[in-house]
């Protein structure tokens, strides 16, 4: 209390009554005590104007300024102006909260009310004119109203005016502004208008220079009837800054260099009082964070480098973003799934900045596949089994739950560094360590619980647990999903070699319920492949091969062409819940990454009418071998399914069908449709040289284009699946492909044969690349047969260029190379690397025949030089087929001998399968050409040899095949005047029959009876020394020899097929005058040809039968019973329709009238009288016996 | 003929009114002045200090309406209820034609005060850019709640509301009736609503060169003093309501920082205000905010007067006025005011004033068959004539309804009971609320000797039982002084008469002791 009565004392104590004093200023009234501590609950607005609001605060500025530290309501109102100008400062147009600038132009303003004819209002405008004279308000021509607009999740747009301009302190706020979802910069001080005080000291860097500066630059700001109060405050700040500064005298364009005007809703700068507002350009707004994704830096970025942030992440005490640290309100939701990245928000941020959570790499769901998958092969981070559990009781089972989008900035190795999957009893939890850029890490982490609830099946799905709170865990479900993949090949090249990738095969099997099918989509780091176009290099073909049904997984085929893929992206529909979205998972394979090295390798292709055999060799290993898959380096498919433990069974065993857990037919499909885990190794299905045949969907021949896997494939599984041969609508094997192209089915023909090397070059350019072989080098030869039509010739040559080229990427030049059939088994032969034993001379002539399914390939050599080739088709086919001209199917005598002696014979455990196959293949009426290559297939099972040995009536059929290829020979020799040769020598497959009816291995009976046929045909004797030589392995000498002739340097005059010669087949002359003359179709089907054609046939047979005692007294040795006469009599009553309806068949093969004949007509009248004898034996002396 | 013309603004504007209707009622002088107009401002219709001061004011001008005036030339100095108080409406001028909305009455009448401020301001009919300013400028509570009960302690919407005064009829009525030489003087508080807004509005229109009022120039030029309180008491605190005095300070601080630098034209500043003793109960307007008169309006409506007091040229001129008290205590009477200046202004007039309520309260009763008595017929008269009865409202509350309490006796106690205390005259104890007449017909001291509270008068003779002041010389001398009146002025009435008699016989008791 004073004796003055007033509130402050003002040091004049000796006044009386009412006497003179003077004005109390301003800063006399801050000094007066306020007994509530300066510390008013409720915004005062005491000044009596209507602008006491901007009054205020510059009163609170000055209160401030004395007392710096405090909670007053002066202080409040100071921060929510720094809030308001700090906001201003740092907007852009993509904050949550987008501003807005409208301008209250004063004068515009104050007479448009003030002419309402609303006294009110007018009453309103004459107020605001009486106050708008104070002194502040001169040349404040326009208020600007400021707005914050924002968009709400749902699309809801908020119009929030935050305050507007001020002439005391630039900017004020509205009285109830409302705080905004959004932090102020700095160290995470809170929310802007949240009511803290935050000083201008604890405010962003940037901002204080901005401020500070505006005052230096723009000196009518500190006038008394400006933002003085600002100015005096920030003198009282940092004295020292604004000291330098005006020592400085910066110039304005350089302070204003780093900001930018703001501007109102007509492109207007805002300004107070001349003052331009500004705020902190873009590009100079500080994008700092310690949260930012520390991605691979191989993976190029191209956009914002994201945030990793997830629920429950403390944000504070780090730089959250652009300098400011998080708050305890600063809740990062599980997932944005409606916003893109670009997109989103930064919680409490409000700032548009890019940033990742939890739901953005982890799936909500699992995928469980019905069996253990391959860990070794497939990434899948770091598993384990919960503490306490064996590896071995918690199998993996499922697809990754990781997102694609990972990969938009790591590569699939990262996953070992951050994926760890822990397997307990009931879920799996799955923790991803995601680095960032503070060096610290944020593990994203959820639990997917894989049990279905009680009562439900064992396959109903899980559903996720979703959270909207960082306080409940996000539990993740799990979908099964009863599918398998299968990954052809499983390597790829790096850097410059990369070009060399690919195509890749994937295929995708899928047993699950319900309608729709799993899919795949293949991505190169985030970016998916796209379909392939026609006329593309680069992308994915599709094909659904097989649809669901109750036999087995349904499949689908993708072709990835031009590139290799990191990752595919599998969507399998929800069984039972079609509504349902599709689940997803990853699949990333760790692919085996080549390098390539110098070994150069050399294979060799024959591809025959029965079978087919690839060999190769290398430098180092010069020794032909045939093609393997031989171990898990060279695995070329590898499936998702894990492999059974090694040690416990031999290699093909674990990869088989008891690794497909609850999906055995997935193996199956394997085999069938794709590629054989192993080839030619103990244990493996199947080994070259196989059955030459195709697997082919039934939409092959109808959908054109066809796709490898997707349509057609090589049938390698043919021997061991009998099942198919019953259920040809779930695809077919298809044999006599090498024919294919003559005739009507040319075009799919073709196709055939395409795909089928398109598939062995595949298997060859993969077996180089993974054995660490220069995949650039490789050589391939492929054999030709001589009596192929220049047309099918130039097919073959085509599109074995072709798919050279396409496989190994470029041109095959010399790497490519053909070689005629007739010259490969003597090449193989006189070998020194081999068996062959034949070492050429200059006097020995060599005669190599080779007997295939379809023709058989001679090869006359006058000592080292090759005297004439020729073929014909007289192969295996005559022996085991139905008939050269069509008609029924199993006829076969051989084969209703064998079917007849075995069916009821009880087989062993072993051979059960087999004799399965070799049944549903009769059941299915597959030729007996198909039965009998089955048999042999199997023959060490089910004994076809042995069970032949005793067909003593029948084996009449087999010396008679051997008789008149010899016979043939001897007369080519006679023709061309050679001496008889000293080796006989025979290869092919189709050769192998002369070790069933020869028993003794060195064919001694055969020998002789060969070298009296020779002497026969070529009237002349035989060398003292006479040779038979037939193959250990015959069908590999062809491909043998083609390898060996590609590494000897490729001969180009052996390359070149010695002249083919064409003996018409008839009776020889007894003193022949020249080279014999050939015949034109026309010609051959003259009377007199044919009848010599038959005389020459039936000289023969006559030979053996009746003429040769010395033969006939060996036919004991060969287990061979005949009725001379009646074999004699039969044949020749069949040998003449057999003739025509051969010279009928090369006519509907389109051979004119005026084309030379392309191959002997000799045989054409025993193309089909021998089957017929054959059938006719079997009926006569065995139909009665079987059932 | 010049007139003053006080705005009180508020319930400040009203009570420091009321102080000032005491004083003047006892008789003190007003220099350069002939009559006084209060308008009282106060949009709250119902509010309790209004209501009374007005009652009041209505009461003085009936009672004065039964006094003779003086004559031309001749003072009423000294003479209780000698200054002439005059509602705005009764300027008028014989055969004037007046505007029929200027009610004869002291207060302003306002209008649309039942509304809330939102709807006064026809906001959504207002352009929508405006709309936006309002709301920047006002916060929500105050554009929604009713204007009726004043405005929440918040001046920036005053400053609007107010300002439809300016346009009223009332106003150009003003400004017509207005003359050179008249005086303009406001009263207002600075930290409420009402007042800290209203007073720099009106100064402003009145100093505007543009404003639309008849005699502009003469507005713009007069004397203009004004009386700005700053806080002196304060409320008790409740959280649900605006005015809180939590805020009292900080609003004096903003506002007088505003009237640095935004408030000209003004003459004559007076700053008055004093640390908070008192809580009073906290009444956010309306019939139940009555507060007790305290001292500080004493000190307030002497500012009046000390402006009044200023030559005429005090128009070009600009002055700063504080109250200083001889020594600062709490408890308060004349000796604190300083002997030079303002215990002569108001000391023994009030005195002399008290006195004679003293008498008509304790001593008329015996006296009422004197002679002074038998001539103004008090016997008949006291009861029923209607001066006597104003006469008895003024003094004792004399049936006055329940709670409208404008007594000079009620004044005082209320001045005693508040803090600062003022206690000038010693009162018995006991005032009962309840008991309110009972209660004031008892309170004031019957002996004059212990009236004036620290100049209590020794009782003289034997054993000291003899009264300094003695009763029956007082009434000797109304006796005689009476018949004097009556027979120097016939035609005075018998009220005029009395307030002369006793106005002389008073001053002649309390100038023949040491009192003052």
């Amino acid at each position: 209390m004073s004796n003055i009565l007033q509130l402050i004392d003002r040091g004049k104590p000796t006044l009386r009554g009412w006497q003179e004093s003077d004005r109390i200023t301003a800063g006399e009234a801050e000094k007066m005590q306020d007994p509530a501590g300066d510390n008013p609950r409720r915004t005062a607005t005491a000044i009596p104007t209507p602008f006491g609001r901007m009054h205020l605060l510059e009163t609170a500025f000055k209160f401030v300024r004395q007392q710096p530290q405090g909670n007053s309501l002066y202080h409040r109102l100071v921060s929510q102006c720094w809030d308001m100008l700090e906001l201003l400062f740092y907007n852009k147009a993509t904050d949550a909260y987008r501003l807005r600038f409208v301008p209250w132009a004063k004068q515009e303003q104050v007479d448009q009310l003030r002419q309402s004819p609303e006294p009110r209002i007018r009453l309103l405008g004459n107020t605001l004119r009486l106050y708008l004279n104070d002194p502040h308000f001169r040349d404040f021509d326009t208020l600007y109203l400021i707005f914050a607009d924002s968009r709400d999740a749902s699309g809801h747009e908020t119009r929030q005016l935050l305050g507007g301009t001020s002439p005391f302190t630039l900017v004020f706020a509205h009285p109830a502004v409302p705080r905004l979802n959004m932090q102020r910069k700095g160290d995470g001080n809170g929310f802007y208008f949240d009511q803290q005080v935050v000083p201008l000291n604890q405010r962003s860097a940037e901002f204080q220079t901005y401020l500070f500066g505006l005052f230096e630059v723009y000196p009518e700001l500190r006038q008394e009837n400006f933002a003085q109060c600002i100015a005096q405050f920030l003198a009282a700040t940092d004295k020292g800054r604004v000291q330098r500064l005006a020592e400085l005298k910066p110039a304005a364009a350089v302070f204003e260099q780093p900001y930018e005007p703001l501007r109102d809703t007509l492109g207007n700068n805002v300004q107070v009082r001349g003052v331009t507002l500004s705020k902190l350009a873009e590009a100079q707004q500080k994008t700092s964070s310690d949260w930012f994704i520390r991605f691979n830096e191989r993976v190029a970025q191209t956009g914002k480098v994201p945030l990793v942030l997830m629920p429950g992440l403390d944000l504070r005490r780090s730089d959250y973003f652009g300098g400011t640290a998080g708050t305890d309100q600063t809740v990062v939701q599980w997932g944005y799934e409606n916003q893109s990245l670009e997109e989103r928000r930064l919680e409490t941020l409000g700032v548009q900045y890019p940033f990742l959570t939890v739901n953005d790499f982890l799936e909500d769901r699992l995928l469980e596949v019905p069996f253990a998958v391959n860990t070794e092969r497939y990434y899948f981070g770091q598993v384990q089994p919960e503490p306490g559990a064996r590896p071995e009781d918690r199998p993996l089972r499922f697809l990754l739950p990781i997102k694609r989008a990972w990969f938009a900035y790591f590569e699939p190795a990262d996953l070992d560094k951050q994926l760890r999957l822990t397997l307990f009893d009931n879920h799996v939890q799955v923790r991803l360590a995601v680095p960032v850029s503070s060096g610290r890490e944020v593990v994203y982490e959820r639990s997917y619980y894989f049990r279905p609830g009680p009562g439900q099946g064992a396959d109903a799905p899980v559903e996720a647990v979703r959270s909207d709170s960082p306080k409940t865990p996000y539990r993740g479900g799990r979908v099964s999903a009863r599918l398998d993949v299968g990954v052809f090949p499983f390597y790829k090249f790096e850097g410059a070699n990369a070009r060399d990738n690919g195509p890749y095969y994937v295929q995708l099997a899928d047993q699950n319920e319900g309608a729709d099918l799993a899919q795949l989509r293949f991505y190169q780091g985030s970016q998916v492949l796209p379909a392939l176009v026609p006329g593309g290099t680069r992308g994915v073909r599709t094909r659904q091969r097989m649809g669901r049904n109750p036999r087995g997984p349904a499949s689908t085929y993708y072709e990835v062409v031009g590139t290799h893929f990191d990752y595919m992206e599998v969507s399998a529909p929800v069984s039972g819940y079609s509504a349902a979205p599709a689940a997803t998972g990853l699949l990333v394979p760790r692919w085996h990454t080549v390098n390539p090295g110098a070994q150069r390798y050399t294979f060799a292709v024959d591809f025959g009418t029965t079978n087919t055999h690839v060999a190769y060799a290398t430098g180092e290993r010069p020794e032909p071998q045939p093609f393997r898959i031989a171990n898990e380096r060279e695995m070329e498919v590898v499936m998702l399914n894990r492999p059974l433990p090694a040690n416990d069974f031999v290699l093909p065993k674990r990869y088989g069908s008891d690794s497909f857990g609850m999906m055995p037919l997935a193996d199956t499909l394997r085999n069938r449709e794709f590629v054989p885990a192993f080839i030619g190794i103990e244990g493996a299905e199947s080994a070259f040289p196989i059955r030459t045949a195709t697997c082919e969907s039934p939409a092959f021949i109808s959908e054109g284009n066809p796709l490898l896997f997707g349509s057609i494939n090589i049938g390698f599984y043919l021997s061991r699946d009998g099942f198919l041969y019953n259920h040809p609508e779930d695809g077919r094997y298809r044999t006599n492909l090498k024919w294919d192209t003559e005739g009507s089915e040319r075009a799919a023909g073709v196709e055939r044969i395409r795909a089928y090397i398109r598939e062995l070059l595949l298997l060859i350019k993969h077996k180089v690349a993974l054995n660490e072989g220069d995949v650039r080098a490789t050589q391939v030869v492929w054999s030709r047969p001589l009596s192929m039509k220049t047309v099918a010739r130039r097919d073959f040559h085509d599109i074995w260029h072709q798919e050279f080229e396409r496989v190994f990427g470029e041109e095959p030049g010399q790497r490519l190379a053909d070689l005629s059939e007739s010259w490969a088994p003597y090449l193989y032969l006189t070998d020194r690397h081999t068996d062959g034993g034949i070492v050429p001379s200059d006097r020995d002539n060599v005669v190599n025949i080779d007997i295939g399914g379809g023709t058989t390939d001679v090869l006359l050599l006058r000592g080292k030089k090759p005297e004439a080739t020729f073929s014909f088709r007289f192969a295996g086919d005559v022996l085991w087929g139905d008939g050269a001209f069509g008609g029924a199917r199993q006829q076969n005598g051989l084969l209703y001998y064998y079917v007849a002696r075995t069916a009821n014979k009880p087989v062993s455990q072993e051979a059960a399968a087999a004799r399965e196959v070799v049944r549903a293949a009769l059941e299915s009426k597959a030729g007996s050409a198909d039965v009998v290559s089955l048999l042999f297939n199997f023959d060490k099972q089910l004994e076809f040899s042995r069970e032949l040995r005793s067909a003593r009536q029948l084996r009449i059929v087999l010396l008679l095949h051997y008789a008149a290829v010899v016979y043939h020979v001897g007369q080519v020799c006679q023709a061309r005047q050679v001496a008889v040769p000293r080796h006989l020598c025979f290869s092919g497959k189709g050769s192998t029959y002369l070790r069933m009816l020869d028993l003794d291995p060195h064919l001694n009976t055969l020998t002789e009876i060969g070298k009296l046929i020779l002497e026969f045909a070529a009237g002349q004797p035989a060398p003292s020394d006479f040779r038979l030589t037939l193959v250990g392995q015959p069908k590999e000498a062809t491909a043998n020899g083609s390898v060996l002739w590609k590494l000897a340097g490729g001969d180009a005059a052996q390359a070149k097929a010695p002249a083919e010669f064409v003996l018409a087949g008839v009776l020889p002359a007894d003193a022949p005058e020249g080279p014999p003359r050939a015949f034109t179709l026309a010609e051959a089907e003259s009377d007199t040809i044919e009848d010599e054609v038959i005389a020459n046939a039936r000289r023969l047979v006559r030979f053996i039968t009746h003429d040769s005692p010395e033969i006939r007294g060996l036919l004991d040795e060969l287990n061979v019973e005949i009725d001379p006469d009646f074999v004699y009599s039969f044949l020749d009553g069949k040998l003449k329709d057999s003739l025509r309806a051969g010279l009928n068949s090369l006519r509907d093969n389109g051979t004119n009238a005026d084309d030379r004949l392309p191959e002997t007509l000799f045989f054409f009248p025993f193309r089909d009288a021998l089957f017929q004898l054959g059938r006719e034996l079997f009926k006569r002396y065995y139909a009665s016996q079987s059932n | 003929m010049s007139t003053l013309y006080i705005f009180g603004i508020g319930g400040t504007g009203s009570r420091v009114i009321r102080s000032l209707t005491m004083l003047l009622a006892a008789g003190v002088e007003l220099k350069n002045c002939d009559r006084v107009v209060p308008i009282i401002i106060d949009p709250d219709a119902t509010n309790g200090d209004k209501q009374r001061t007005i009652e009041l004011l209505k009461t003085y001008q009936r009672l004065r309406s039964h006094i003779k005036p003086a004559a031309p030339g001749s003072s009423t100095a000294g003479q209780f209820f000698g200054a002439d108080i005059q509602t705005l409406a009764s300027l008028a001028r014989p055969g004037e034609q007046r505007d029929a909305r200027v009610k004869d009455t002291f207060e302003y009448s306002f209008s649309g005060m039942e509304e809330p401020l939102r709807d006064y301001l026809r906001y959504h009919s207002l352009p929508v850019e405006s709309q936006y300013l309002v709301d920047l400028l006002f916060d929500p509570k105050s554009l929604d709640e009713n204007l009726k009960v004043g405005f929440k302690g918040s001046p920036n919407v005053g400053s609007v509301v107010l300002n439809q005064l300016v346009d009223s009829p009332e106003f150009q009525f003003f400004g017509n009736e207005f003359r050179a030489g008249d005086r303009i003087f406001f009263i207002s508080s600075i930290f409420g609503g009402t007042g800290a807004a209203g007073f720099p509005l009106l100064l402003k229109n009145l100093r505007d060169r543009d404003a639309n009022l008849p005699h502009i120039e003469l507005l713009n030029t007069a004397p203009i003093g004004a009386l700005s309180l700053l806080p002196y008491f304060s409320l008790k605190s409740e959280d649900s309501s605006a005015i809180d005095s939590n805020t009292f300070i900080t609003k004096t601080k903003a506002a007088l920082a505003y009237y640095q630098h935004n408030l000209t034209g003004l003459n004559a500043m007076y700053y008055l205000g004093d640390q908070a003793q008192k809580q009073n109960d906290n009444h956010e307007g309306g019939i139940s905010q009555q507060n007790n008169a305290h001292f500080i309006e004493v000190v307030g409506a002497l500012a009046v007067l000390d402006f009044l007091d200023k030559p005429a040229s005090i128009a070009n001129e600009e002055h700063f006025y504080e109250f200083g008290l001889e020594r600062d205590e709490s408890d308060l009477r004349f000796e604190h005011f300083d002997r030079r200046q303002t215990l002569p202004l108001v000391g023994e007039a009030l005195t002399r004033f008290h006195f004679f309520a003293t008498w008509l309260q304790h001593h008329l009763g015996e006296t009422m068959s004197a002679t002074y008595a038998t001539n103004l017929g008090l016997k008949n008269a006291w009861d029923r004539d209607p001066f006597y009865q104003d006469l008895r409202r003024f003094l004792f509350d004399y049936n006055s309804p329940d709670r409208q309490f404008i007594s000079y006796t009620a004044w005082l106690r209320e001045l005693r009971d508040n803090a600062r205390r003022f206690r000038p005259f010693n009162l018995r104890d006991g005032y009962d609320p309840q008991n309110h007449w009972d209660s004031m017909n008892d309170l004031l001291e019957p002996d004059f000797d212990k009236a004036v509270a620290g100049k209590e008068l020794k009782k003289k003779g034997l054993f000291g039982k003899s009264d300094v002041i003695d009763p029956q010389k007082i009434r000797v001398m109304l006796d005689k002084r009476l018949s004097q009146a009556v027979a120097s002025d016939t035609a005075s009435s018998p009220a005029t008469a009395l307030v002369r008699t006793f106005s002389e016989v008073m001053d002649e008791v309390v100038s023949g002791q040491q009192l003052i």
